[in-house]
Parts: structure tokens; C-alpha cells; sequence
């Protein structure tokens, strides 16, 4: 309680320092007067009177300042002292202060900026109502890693029916639209469709309007309104209040605005900006592929996300244990029949609920170990900055022996001292961090841009009070770090004999570089750390930029297509053959196109069947993996994508037909592992163990990574649209143009558009596109991590030159007697030469050991090397030595160039 | 031997938080009222009241108004604050347990030992 009145106290006197003043000033003005007439009253004159009180009060000086201590100003007053003093100082040796500034703000810097890209990926909370009661539905099966997060429409009803423990559960499903307003057409907007209960339950602020109600979901297929996000609003009706009433279509149907939603609000996805909202009653309307029917009504339809909030009081393993409860008791058994012989597949699917306050984020799992070896290197660059500073200030403190031991002889207490330098450090570490925040905040942007390739403004990547909190924290103790131990050190000289003796003494030559040595060393191992993962980074990325894709990357491109109804494949077959072929036809006569086909699936995306198959003839190992890709195309797809046949050949339009003999292709490895070579496949047999169809092998195509980047190439084979087991008749077109595919772009779009009016497309992608964004994270690890390396060997370079140049300043005498002696310079500057190569050979030497043990962290970041790989650390090592030897170069040469007799005279 | 005792130290503090128990007093107020009820035995140097008087303030234990004196001036007048008289309490009793057992000590007939 006394702690608190003295905080209040204080706050209250520095705020009303004034008032405070004169309000000590009355008290002894009051005083004097009083006193003077009690003495006046006992017979002195008034002068008199006076005088005698003034002298009994005693110096109203010291009182006042006595005053001012008790309520704990003074400290601030020296504080405010030692700042103007320290400013002053840093403004006499501007060079010094901005080498200082300067390494204080490449480190806080380079950690503000991607802590900043942590906390949006994986630390911020999403910005709705108490967070922290967020729960994500996931379901796995015992060894499963990674829990699925997809659910039914029918378990969304049975968890939100039936749970106690959640005062509600939301569902949502992300969708593409093409929004169509004023005649214009947006073609692919990022939208959800939500329950009625998703504002309600997350609370998310709106900006203007109404919110999505229950009452919006009530019935399937109505409730045609839509909410859209701010950043949405802004762009498409540039703030225009007169937004709300408006009619929008979405995917063709006309829906209402009814609201916006706040700016800081993105959606649950990280990530993934959400554009427009509406209720997942409208999904048979705005989701024509799903022919008009509400999607999900079977156990197996899973396409929702599900968030619950927690009820008062109750834990997240409360809740996990009650929902998981409700799914073995109503869904498993059904989902078990339901899946018939795929039931061994399954496992023992269990519900759990993860703590949801951070939304979902395909994000989070892509970057969170780059970004966790990122805020590693960015540590170690700003240890190598701290150490800078220390021996710039180490340098620093030996010019200042003379003031310091003036102030000590003056009677400075060693407390005071401390803190005066202290002062300094602190103040330095303040500029420099500021600095780095700007740098931070500048860079935000780009770096986000990153992380969420092409979809500018899809993160709130501006920096919260979060980051600078840390950002603070981490300039406090960088101030502190490299301020502590010179503070210490100049606080415990000896007064006396640092003033009598007058220069450095000639044979102060005992501890050559002295600590200022032994701090290169480190800065120089830990930048060798910092090469060496950045050497092995871009050789990742380089590595996979020049991988053979087996594939005509330059000229391909994709066009993802969705045609009303092709979600029920069988149901619409004759309907989608007619609209892909006339589709075909017309992009095949554009010209510039040199082939075109269609694929089950848009290459790179790595979503593809995978059923378990028998071969003809093979017999399998006990416990092999008998699962292969399956994959429908149309004819002309190896010749679209420029994979070339090893044997046999492709499906003509004969054989896309029910009638027709099922054939396949298959790609090189599956021959390899079923036949025995390419040539041996053709004519072989394999069968569906699912449906038990059988199919003949037609041809086989030359390995390509068309399903994903890092990946081995799986066995994958590909069947006709007529033959495969799938219900899904979405499908990709692929285009390989001449020249740049690019300018077909528009034209596909169109046609597309005019063969089915109501077609749903994603964007237009080229193949070297897919590649682009399939190796972000290489990107911004390979380029952070380069960053902070130059970063890291510029600042070792300086404070080695630094060191070096000190050192060879501080033993101009023992040079110049030397040179006097006798000694040749080339053999003065060859011996200081060495004697840094040394030092910095020592820290070479620390940094490889110490770079062996941690890049085991990052062996799942590398491709195509071994985390010990000998070029990067023998670029990394030769680098360093190159740059030590540079930086060690200049002040050996003035070693070399002492002059004898200018160098004694001085003394 | 002198007629007047050197104040020990921190006692200032006691007796201005008793001087003001008996009603709120200007700051001169408080040393005349300390002249008083240590009968003239006690010497304060008289310009170290204000900064103990500070220092109560500080720790919330008095508390002030303006006011004015009896010859009419404006003069802040202290009184004690609750937390005041709680430590006031509690000094009190501490130093009436200090000094009983100091003069026990003192007192103390060689028989005793």
C-alpha cells in the first residue's frame, strides 16, 4: 500500500513538478514569516526578526532539495543529467556514435523484423472477442502426425447439437468467387461460407452493418447476403458507405451486402485473407459444381472447418474428452460402415480440440520452422552487433582514462560512475534500436509480401504493440550486454595512476589484443555460423530452381476449372465432356497454342488419388506399400506439359470411352518397380483393389515432379476422365504455348467463360508460377539468412579493423622502437598481420565446430546437399578468411609505415 | 551536562506523525507543537522538519490542505492520513517495548546479573 502512494506520489510530482516546487517554497516562506512574527513578538525589530528566522531555518537550498528527494526526483534529475551529458558526448566523437548506432540497429533491426513475421504467423491472436476460449476441431488416427481439420456437414450438426462443454460451434468452408458488380467482373475472390452462428460465437467486430445471422443459414439455398471484409470494401467501393443494400453476384448469383466487417479482421485463416462472406446456406447456389444440392450429408463429404468457443469454467481437455465422446458414441460406427472396405484405412479416428485463439493457418505449418531458425540467425547477429559495441566502447574507455580519473579524484562514487556509463550504453542501444523499429517497420511489408506470395494486404503485417514491446526489451538488454563490462571496468581503475601516467606505456604489450581480441574471435565464429547456413540455404534454393522438373516449365500454363455440377462427375458426365470438349477445341485452334489437355488435378498441387493396387504378375513383399497415384487426364496431356513418352503410347479420344478397354500410362518409376523397365510395362496388367478394376498399360511417361517440388517421385499412373474411379470432375486445363504463355492468359479466361457461362475458375497460373510459389519459404529463408551473413561479416569486419587499428596506435611507441632497432617493416607488418590472423583463425575455427553441431536443426530445410556439406563450409570459411585478411590488411600497413623518431618524440 | 537532547535518528518522523495526531497543524505549528510537548527538552534543527514532512507525504502517511493561520496567512496544514495513525500505532508501541527494556537494562542491580 505505501508502495503504491510512493508510485503515485512520484507520478503525481513529476507531472506537477512546478506546483510541487512552489509548494515547498510556501511551506518555507510560511515558516520564516510565522517565526519572524513570534521573534517580533518577543521584542526584536522587524529586520531584526527576519534575519534571526532565515538563520535558525538554516540554507532553504539544501531543505529544497532535500524536499525534492524524498519525493524521489532527484533521481530523475540525474538521470536527465547523465542523458544530456551522454548526448554531449556522443555528439564530440560523431564517428564513434554512429558505428555504435549503426551496429545497434542492423541487430535489433534484423530481430524486430522477423519477430515481427513470427508473431503474425504464429504468435498474434485473431481479433474477436476473448480469444483465448477458441478451440479448432481436428480428428487423427493413432500415428498420424498432422490432424485433419476437415469435417462433414453432418458432424458439424451432431457437435453443435449435442456439446455441453461449447457454448457454440461455427463451421466454415473457403470458396473462390467471381464476383460480378457493375459489369465487372473480379474472377477470383478469396470468400467463405460460414454458419449463422460464426459472428455471434467469435465475436467479430464489424466495421458497418449486420453481421451473417442464424437466421441468414436458416434454410439451404436462401439467405443470399453477403458480408465483406474492410480491406474488400475499400478497394471494390472505395469506402462508400452506400455499400450496404447493394447487390453483388457471386459465382452468378445476386446476393445483398449486408455488412463489413473491421479493418483488422482477416478471417480464422492466416494468411488468407477472406474477401466476402456468406451463409452456408447459399453453398448449393454459389457452388454449382456442386449441381444444386447441399454438399456433405454422408460422414465421408469432409469440407468444413469447425471452432468452437469453450463454456465458462470449462478446460480445453474437458471439451476435447466430451466432443470425441459424442463422435464414437453417434458418427464412428456409420463412418466405419460407410467406408466398407476402406474402413482398415481409417484407423481409430479420435476428435481433439487444440487451442484455436490463433485461427487455422496452412501458414503456420509451411514457416514456423524457417521462422524459428530465422529468429535464431537474427539472435546471433545481434550478439556479433553487441560485441561490437563493447569493443568500440572497450576503446572507447581507455581515451576516456583521464576523465574518468578526474571524476573519480573529484570524489564520484564508483555507483555513480556505473551509471553514468551505463547511461551511455543505454542511450546508445535507444537510438540504435529506434532505428532498427524504423528499419522494421519499413520492411514489414516486403517481408509479409513473402510469406503470402501475390496476395498483398492478406496479413496484418504492421507491427503491434507486441513487437514493440520486444523490440524495447531486446534494446534494453543489447544496452545493457555490451554496456555492463566496460561500465565495470572503467568504474574500477585507479584514479592515481591513470592520471600520473600521462600516455599508454611503451611496454604495454602483455595481453597483445587483450579482451578487445578475445570479442573478434567470437564475432568471427559466430559469423561463420551465420555463412555457413547462408551458404546452405542458397544452395537449397538453388538446388531446386535448377531441378528437372521433367517438365516444359517456360511455356505452360493452368487454368483451374470448376463447371456447375462437376462435383457429381457421374451424375453430369455427358454435360462435362461436352463443355471440356468444345472447350479443347477452341483452345487448341487459338493460335501460339502449341498442345492443350485437361488433368484431374492442376500439376504441382499434389492432390491425387491414391488407391492400393495388384499387379499382374508381381508378387508384393510382406508389409510393401502397395498405394500408387491415380490420375485422369485427357488425350495430348504429356505432349501439354512436354513430358515425353519412353514407351508405348498416349490415349487418343477413342479411348475415352465406357465402352472402350480401360488402358493406362504409367510413369518410370512404377514400371521400374512393378515390370522391371518401361518397355517391359507395356501391355502388363494392374488392377483397383477398391473396385477391382483392371487396366492395361498403354504407355509410360518419362518421371516428371509434377505432383510436388521436394518430393520423390511416386509411382503414378493415369487413366482416361471416362475410367477413373472419382467423383470429382473438376478439372485443370493445361495450355503449352509457343512462346511466353502469358499473353494467352486472357484469351483462355474468355473462352472458358463462353463455353459454360457459369464457370468458376482460380486464377490463370504459369507452370514457372507454381515453381515460384512452391519454393516461398526457400526463398525467404535463403534470402533472410544471406542478409543477416553480409550483416555478420561486415560488422566482424569492422570491429576487427577496429581492434586492430587501436591496438596498433596504442604500440606506436613499440613500433617505432622496433623499426629503430632494425626491424624491416615488411617483417612489422607481417607480424601484426599475423597476430590478427590469428585471432581471427581462432574464431574460424570455433565458428566451423560450433556450425557441425547445430546444422543437424535445419537437415529437413536443406534439398539436394547434406547439412555438413563441404562447399558451403569451405565458401563459408574461405569468405571469412578473405574478409579478416582485408580488414587486418590497412592497420598492419600503418604498423609497417611508424616513424621512429615521430613515434618517441611524442612521449 | 546540556539541558537539551540531540535528536536520534528517524525519531523526527514520530514525533511529527504525533504532533499532527492532535489536529492538523502548519508546518511551523508542528515544531512548536514538538517544543511543547517534549517540554523544550528536544532540539530540531528547524528547516529539516519540511523535508521528514515530505518524506511522510511521499509514503502516504499525511496529507495536507491549504489553510490559514491564526495571523492570517495561507499555509498548508497537515494532518494524518489512516495508514499514519496505523504506523504511528504501531511506532508507539515499539518504542515503549525499546525503551522498557533499555531501562531494564540500565536499571539492572549487580545482583541481577
Amino acid at each position: 500500500m505505501t508502495l503504491l502512494s510512493r508510485v503515485r506520489s512520484f507520478v503525481r510530482a513529476i507531472i506537477f513538478r512546478r506546483r510541487l516546487e512552489r509548494e515547498i517554497e510556501a511551506d518555507l516562506q510560511f515558516h520564516v514569516a510565522e517565526r519572524a512574527d513570534d521573534l517580533m513578538s518577543r521584542g526584536l525589530t522587524r529586520t531584526e526578526a527576519e534575519r534571526r528566522a532565515r538563520e535558525e531555518l538554516g540554507e532553504p537550498i539544501r531543505w529544497k532539495e532535500e524536499g525534492r528527494e524524498a519525493f524521489g526526483l532527484r533521481m530523475l534529475d540525474d538521470l536527465r543529467g547523465d542523458a544530456v551529458y551522454a548526448l554531449r558526448w556522443l555528439r564530440r566523437s560523431p564517428a564513434f556514435a554512429a558505428a555504435a548506432v549503426l551496429s545497434v540497429a542492423l541487430g535489433v533491426g534484423a530481430n524486430a523484423a522477423v519477430f515481427n513475421l513470427l508473431n503474425v504467423v504464429l504468435l498474434r491472436s485473431l481479433p474477436v472477442a476473448d480469444p483465448r476460449q477458441l478451440v479448432v476441431f481436428g480428428m487423427s488416427s493413432a500415428g498420424d502426425a498432422n490432424p485433419g481439420t476437415f469435417f462433414s456437414y453432418r458432424m458439424f450438426q451432431t457437435f453443435r447439437e449435442q456439446s455441453r462443454t461449447l457454448t457454440g460451434t461455427t463451421a466454415s468452408s473457403g470458396i473462390r468467387f467471381s464476383v460480378q458488380l457493375d459489369q465487372q467482373d473480379d474472377p477470383a475472390v478469396t470468400g467463405q461460407m460460414v454458419s449463422g452462428n460464426y459472428y455471434a460465437i467469435l465475436g467479430v467486430p464489424m466495421a458497418l452493418g449486420r453481421p451473417i445471422l442464424p437466421a441468414d443459414d436458416a434454410v439451404p439455398g436462401s439467405g443470399a447476403v453477403a458480408v465483406l471484409s474492410y480491406g474488400y470494401w475499400q478497394r471494390r467501393f472505395g469506402g462508400d458507405a452506400h455499400a450496404i443494400g447493394r447487390r453483388i453476384a457471386l459465382n452468378g448469383v445476386p446476393c445483398t451486402i449486408v455488412g463489413v466487417s473491421a479493418p483488422e479482421f482477416f478471417g480464422t485463416h492466416v494468411g488468407d485473407a477472406v474477401d466476402v462472406t456468406v451463409p452456408l446456406s447459399m453453398q448449393p447456389q454459389v457452388m454449382s459444381e456442386q449441381g444444386g444440392r447441399i454438399q456433405g450429408n454422408g460422414v465421408f463429404d469432409f469440407w468444413l472447418e469447425l471452432i468452437g468457443r469453450l463454456a465458462p469454467g470449462v478446460s480445453g481437455a474437458q471439451a476435447s474428452a466430451e466432443v470425441d465422446g459424442i463422435f464414437q458414441r453417434s458418427l464412428a460406427d456409420e463412418m466405419l460402415r460407410q467406408a466398407g472396405p476402406k474402413a482398415a484405412l481409417l484407423g481409430h479416428p479420435r476428435i481433439v480440440l487444440e487451442p484455436g485463439g490463433r485461427g487455422l493457418s496452412e501458414l503456420r505449418r509451411r514457416f514456423a520452422r524457417p521462422l524459428s531458425v530465422l529468429m535464431g540467425a537474427a539472435a546471433l547477429v545481434l550478439l556479433i552487433a553487441c560485441a561490437n559495441v563493447a569493443n568500440l566502447l572497450l576503446a572507447r574507455a581507455a581515451a576516456r582514462r583521464r576523465e574518468i580519473a578526474v571524476r573519480v579524484s573529484l570524489g564520484a562514487s564508483r555507483a555513480r560512475l556505473v551509471r553514468q556509463l551505463l547511461t551511455e550504453s543505454l542511450l546508445l542501444a535507444l537510438i540504435g534500436g529506434g532505428a532498427g523499429l524504423i528499419v522494421a517497420v519499413w520492411s514489414s511489408r516486403t517481408l509479409a509480401a513473402l510469406l503470402v506470395e501475390g496476395s498483398a494486404g492478406a496479413l496484418a503485417a504492421r507491427p503491434d504493440g507486441i513487437v514493440l514491446t520486444f523490440t524495447f526489451a531486446v534494446t534494453i538488454a543489447t544496452g545493457l550486454l555490451f554496456g555492463i563490462a566496460p561500465a565495470f571496468g572503467s568504474s574500477q581503475m585507479d584514479a592515481n595512476a591513470a592520471l600520473k601516467d600521462g600516455s599508454a606505456s611503451v611496454t604495454a604489450t602483455g595481453r597483445r589484443l587483450g579482451m578487445g581480441g578475445a570479442l573478434v574471435a567470437a564475432q568471427v565464429a559466430i559469423s561463420v555460423v551465420l555463412l555457413v547456413f547462408a551458404a546452405l540455404f542458397v544452395r537449397t534454393l538453388v538446388n531446386l530452381r535448377t531441378l528437372d522438373l521433367g517438365l516444359d516449365q517456360e511455356h505452360v500454363l493452368t487454368l483451374r476449372l470448376q463447371p456447375p455440377g462437376s462435383n457429381q462427375k457421374r451424375l453430369n458426365e455427358a454435360r462435362l465432356r461436352r463443355v471440356y470438349g468444345s472447350l479443347l477445341e477452341r483452345v487448341r485452334a487459338v493460335p501460339g497454342v502449341r498442345a492443350a489437355s485437361l488433368a484431374g488435378s492442376t500439376p504441382l498441387a499434389g492432390d491425387t488419388l491414391n488407391p492400393a493396387i495388384a499387379v499382374a504378375g508381381y508378387v508384393p513383399r510382406a508389409g510393401e506399400d502397395m498405394h500408387v497415384r491415380l490420375m485422369q487426364i485427357y488425350p495430348d496431356y504429356f505432349a501439354s506439359l512436354g513430358v515425353p513418352l519412353l514407351a508405348g503410347r498416349e490415349f487418343t479420344a477413342a479411348d475415352d470411352s465406357p465402352r472402350a478397354p480401360r488402358l493406362a500410362v504409367i510413369n518410370e518409376t512404377m514400371a521400374r518397380r512393378f515390370f522391371g523397365g518401361s518397355a517391359a510395362a507395356i501391355g502388363r496388367r494392374f488392377g483397383l483393389v477398391l473396385n477391382g478394376w483392371g487396366f492395361q498399360i498403354a504407355g509410360v511417361a518419362r518421371d516428371s515432379r509434377e505432383r510436388a517440388l521436394r518430393d520423390e517421385v511416386p509411382p503414378l499412373a493415369y487413366a482416361t476422365f471416362a475410367h477413373t474411379p472419382t467423383g470429382r470432375g473438376q478439372m485443370t486445363l493445361v495450355v503449352r504455348a509457343t512462346a511466353d504463355p502469358r499473353g494467352l492468359a486472357a484469351t483462355v479466361r474468355q473462352l472458358a467463360r463462353e463455353v459454360e457461362p457459369a464457370m468458376v475458375m482460380l486464377p490463370v497460373e504459369t507452370l514457372a508460377d507454381r515453381v515460384q510459389d512452391a519454393t516461398r519459404q526457400e526463398r525467404l529463408v535463403a534470402l533472410l539468412s544471406s542478409l543477416f551473413g553480409t550483416v555478420a561479416l561486415t560488422l566482424a569486419a569492422l570491429g576487427l579493423y577496429g581492434v586492430l587499428a587501436y591496438a596498433v596506435a596504442r604500440r606506436r611507441t613499440e613500433f617505432g622502437i622496433r623499426i629503430a632497432l632494425g626491424e624491416t617493416p615488411g617483417r612489422l607488418e607481417r607480424a601484426v598481420l599475423g597476430e590478427s590472423l590469428l585471432v581471427a583463425g581462432a574464431g574460424m575455427l570455433a565458428g566451423i565446430v560450433a556450425a557441425f553441431a547445430v546444422v543437424r536443426l535445419v537437415n529437413r530445410m536443406l534439398f539436394g546437399l547434406a547439412p555438413l556439406d563441404p562447399v558451403s563450409f569451405g565458401a563459408a570459411a574461405a569468405l571469412m578468411l578473405a574478409v579478416a585478411a582485408a580488414a587486418a590488411w590497412l592497420p598492419a600497413r600503418h604498423a609497417a609505415r611508424v616513424d621512429p623518431i615521430v613515434a618517441l618524440r611524442r612521449d | 551536562m546540556a539541558s537539551t537532547t540531540e535528536l536520534l535518528q528517524g525519531t523526527l518522523d514520530l514525533l511529527i506523525l504525533k504532533a499532527i495526531s492532535l489536529g492538523p497543524l502548519h508546518g511551523y505549528g508542528v515544531l512548536l507543537r514538538i517544543q511543547q510537548i517534549s517540554r523544550d527538552k528536544l532540539r530540531i534543527q528547524q528547516g529539516s522538519l519540511y523535508p521528514a514532512l515530505y518524506r511522510l507525504e511521499h509514503q502516504g502517511l499525511v496529507a495536507w490542505a491549504w489553510g490559514e493561520s491564526e495571523n492570517r496567512r495561507k499555509a498548508k496544514f497537515y494532518r494524518l492520513t489512516a495508514a499514519g495513525r496505523r504506523r504511528l500505532d504501531h511506532e508507539r508501541a515499539y518504542w515503549s517495548r525499546l525503551s522498557e527494556a533499555i531501562g531494564f537494562v540500565l536499571d539492572a542491580a549487580p545482583e541481577d546479573v
